[in-house]
């Protein structure tokens, strides 16, 4: 007798594919290696997909096992695709794993799903031509058409298994045990847990008594919500897993610091997730992105001051005595008493710690080094303009903290000007400054200005290590420098430290001002000389660094909050593209880069920047003009304006003249919308801008930038 | 920055008032422990909550700028912001000083609570 599956497997095979396979068992000489295209697909799939729905129809009353079986379906279905063995027949049984796809294929977000990227998963629909209406019309799990083939148990079934899932992408601090940690039990074939308050929920999901809507920020809030509440009455009955079980073996003062009522949130982001603790452990992450937060003040009504805290977790704990130890660069058997005189010397005003640590961070100084020197060095270092005089006198080093100095402080101070004799004479030994010196030339070769006593720039000696690697190589570690800056940066960033942004953000603003001036100057300098060749040149690397330095800083701004201080930045960049877009070497250059630059950088953009409420920004005309690009796809808007676009591109309605009323009808209308949204636009546009558009054209564009 | 004693927090927490009631007895014989994974619920489901209501607010407005019925400037997205804040603030306690309200409002905007997925 069939089981219930096999009737479901005959009853949900398209009968194209089943007239295949009949022809593919019964005709003579059509043997299994000499199937081709859709033929082999379909049979190789065939037998994936009956695997797959098994696994659903046999373990769909226990919670855990859906997740589970659509992680592995959804491996085995990565797999076929890899292997090509995928086609529009297949599409039917499998439309509730395309449900799911069109969420994980979020690109805003950088979830992966069993360690594939949304750019994989986009990958994988483009492949399959999901994002096309035409070939999907039908495949869409729950519409009427899926009815015919599934069960009206199995729909409901699956509505309901889509919805847990869909719950269970959810942010990981939903899940008492994590949706990471699940994912790998289910990699691993084991049987993984929601947690007791998890199982609450997909309970009550499958139950019918909670209906999960992904796309309604209410739904999501009131589902965790929910959740929130059952993992609490989980905690008040005892039921809970055990919960930060470190926790109760940290000495009491520690515990008393992380009670709800202090505000020592160091010790509460340490002692809530058991990976931050190991990462601590086992040394992971780096000490100071925890000490700055034990360095943050505390309020006034806490009687623990930052230093009687840090000395008593000092003396009680043993990870946080090494960590500090290692920080403050003594030796391991220093007593209680060489900690704290080496901290009092180190912070003797510990509100402005963070931004010592940072500044010490990005630029690999040596955290004794005065804060004002690590300053000016980075001034220095992030200047290319070398015509100001180096602010550090050899006064202000400091000849206790140069001893134990290390080749990357010295090429660092060397960078700041100093010479090598200056640096011997405060104490730094001769390999660290001849492997500075070494450091300081691939860093930054063009940088030869030395300071004498009083600060006075002085013609720099010629330094005889200059010869030993070719510029080619130069070249290549001089990047790797920069990158590597570049990266502790963004590192820092990540840690979401106020103060560690402001610093970078100031330092920054300098850095971009006075190179952008630089630029403007020398392009406003010859508005008459366009036919000159350097000016040309010169025309061209500022397109080129505009384009790139576009997308450079919306990366580096990832708060909006610091936009204001980029005002009159953002007035010249607006006025320096106006000239650009005048200039006939630039009409040139962007018409050349818009091809693959802006190509490139749209796609960075909204990969990495455009969430779905920007998206939602734009005009449904710019989204069917971008989607027609090819500059992103169906599966990336928001659902609210998805058919509208879909309509529009399928009836081709992108012109010359719509694109004309558009700018012309809409300039008002978006006058509030994001500086950023306007400029993508218009790179996306610019080829056809350059090419095409008439003047009038070309003036309401420029007219939508101001 | 001072925080919101437990007690308070629960009572702003959108549970329902069962469980806040079973809450606030048990509350003095409850470790340290416990009252961290409490209070860490509490946050998460006030955050979620707020933000909701404000990315549905924006979203709205967004859309209504979309589609020609309005235009707003940046402060009216502020304004609706707090507003939507205002009246999260009418549910604690008027005795909650200055400095608390604006803990509750930087917890509110922390890193620690999620977004509302997209």
């Amino acid at each position: 007798m069939p089981t219930r599956h096999q009737l479901l497997a005959k009853e949900q095979r398209p009968p194209a594919e089943a007239k295949r396979e009949h022809v593919i068992k019964t005709s003579p000489g059509i043997g299994k290696e000499k199937l081709t295209g859709p033929q082999k697909i379909a049979k190789r799939n065939h037998n994936f997909i009956k695997d797959f729905l098994q696994v659903i129809e046999k373990d769909h009353d226990q919670a855990e096992i859906p997740l589970h079986a659509t992680v592995t379906g959804w491996f085995a279905l990565s797999q076929d695709l890899e292997n090509g063995d995928f086609d529009e027949n297949s599409l039917a049984n499998t439309s509730r794993l395309l449900s799911l796809l069109s969420v994980v294929s979020d690109p805003s977000t950088s979830r992966q799903i069993c360690g594939y990227t949304p750019k994989q998963i986009e990958k994988f629909i483009k492949t399959t031509h999901l994002d096309e209406p035409k070939r999907t019309k039908g495949y869409s799990p729950f519409k009427e058409k899926d009815s015919d083939k599934l069960t009206k148990h199995t729909q409901e079934q699956f509505k309901k298994e889509r919805q847990i899932f869909l719950a269970s992408l959810l942010p990981e601090s939903y899940f008492a045990f994590g949706q990471k940690f699940n994912l790998q039990r289910a990699i691993e074939g084991k049987p993984f847990r929601w947690g007791a308050w998890g199982s609450t929920v997909s309970r009550a999901i499958k139950e019918g008594k909670f209906e999960f809507k992904p796309d309604s920020p209410q739904s999501i809030a009131e589902f965790a919500v929910k959740a929130e509440q059952a993992h609490v009455l989980q905690i008040l009955e005892g039921k809970a897993e055990e919960f930060i079980p470190h926790l109760e073996k940290a000495p009491d003062d520690l515990k008393k610091a992380a009670s709800p009522d202090n505000s020592s949130r160091a010790i509460l982001d340490i002692f809530s997730k058991k990976d931050n603790f190991d990462d601590w452990i086992n040394n992971k992450k780096k000490p100071f992105s925890y000490f700055n937060r034990l360095l943050l003040p505390n309020s006034s009504e806490n009687p623990i001051t930052n230093q009687d805290w840090i000395m008593s977790a000092t003396d009680n704990h043993p990870f946080f005595r090494k960590k500090l130890i290692s920080h403050l660069n003594l030796g391991k058997d220093s007593s209680s008493e060489q900690i704290k005189q080496k901290l009092e010397s180190n912070y003797p005003n510990l509100q402005t710690a963070l931004q010592q640590e940072f500044l010490t961070m990005i630029t690999h100084c040596s955290p004794n080094m005065r804060a004002d020197i690590v300053i000016t060095a980075i001034e220095q270092k992030l200047s290319s303009i070398e015509t100001t005089a180096p602010l550090i006198t050899l006064e202000n080093l400091n000849s206790d903290s140069l001893q134990d100095a290390k080749p990357k402080h010295a090429a660092t101070l060397l960078l700041a000007g100093f010479s090598k004799k200056d640096l011997r004479t405060k104490g730094m030994s001769d390999e660290a400054i001849k492997k500075g010196v070494k450091r300081f030339i691939l860093t930054d070769e063009n940088k030869k200005i030395v300071c004498d006593a009083n600060g006075k720039p002085q013609p720099k000696e010629i330094v005889e290590d200059n010869d030993f690697k070719t510029e080619v190589e130069k070249k290549e570690e001089t990047d790797q420098y920069k990158t590597q800056i570049k990266l502790d940066v963004e590192k820092s960033l990540r840690n979401d430290n106020e103060e560690v942004k402001k610093a970078y953000f100031r330092l920054a603003k300098q850095r971009h001002e006075k190179l952008f001036r630089e630029r403007f100057k020398q392009l406003t300098a010859t508005p008459q000389d366009w036919d000159n060749q350097k000016a040309q040149e010169n025309a061209i690397i500022y397109a080129d660094n505009e384009l790139n330095r576009m997308w450079d800083k919306e990366h580096n701004e990832p708060d909006n909050t610091y936009n204001s201080q980029y005002g009159n930045y953002n007035n010249l960049l607006i006025e320096a593209k106006k000239l650009a877009l005048e200039s006939q070497p630039i009409k040139d250059k962007i018409k050349e880069l818009s091809k693959e630059k802006a190509e490139k950088a749209v796609d960075k953009y909204k990969r990495e920047h455009m969430s779905q409420s920007q998206l939602a920004k734009l005009n449904t005309f710019n989204l069917a003009t971008l989607v027609q690009q090819k500059k992103i796809t169906l599966t990336n808007l928001p659902s609210t304006v998805k058919k509208d676009v879909k309509e529009i591109v399928a009836n081709n309605k992108v012109d010359q003249v719509k694109l004309d009323q558009y700018i012309t009808t809409n300039t008002n209308r978006i006058s509030g919308l994001d500086l950023s949204i306007l400029l993508l636009m218009i790179e996306s546009l610019s080829q056809s801008l350059i090419n095409n558009l008439s003047e009038t054209e070309q003036q309401n564009i420029r007219k939508m930038v101001t | 920055m001072n925080s919101i004693p437990l007690s308070n927090l629960i009572k702003i927490t959108p549970f329902n008032k069962a469980v806040k009631d079973k809450i606030l007895k048990q509350l003095p014989s409850l470790s340290e422990a416990q009252k961290i994974a409490i209070t860490n619920s509490c946050w998460r489901s006030i955050s979620i909550t707020y933000q909701a209501h404000v990315k549905e607010k924006m979203d709205q407005m967004l859309e209504e700028m979309t589609s020609g019925k309005a235009v707003y400037e940046k402060q009216d997205f502020i304004s609706a912001e707090n507003e939507i804040f205002n009246k999260l603030l009418v549910k604690i306690d008027e005795t909650q000083s200055q400095e608390q309200v604006q803990a509750l409002k930087d917890k509110l905007k922390s890193s620690q609570s999620p977004p509302p997925t997209q």
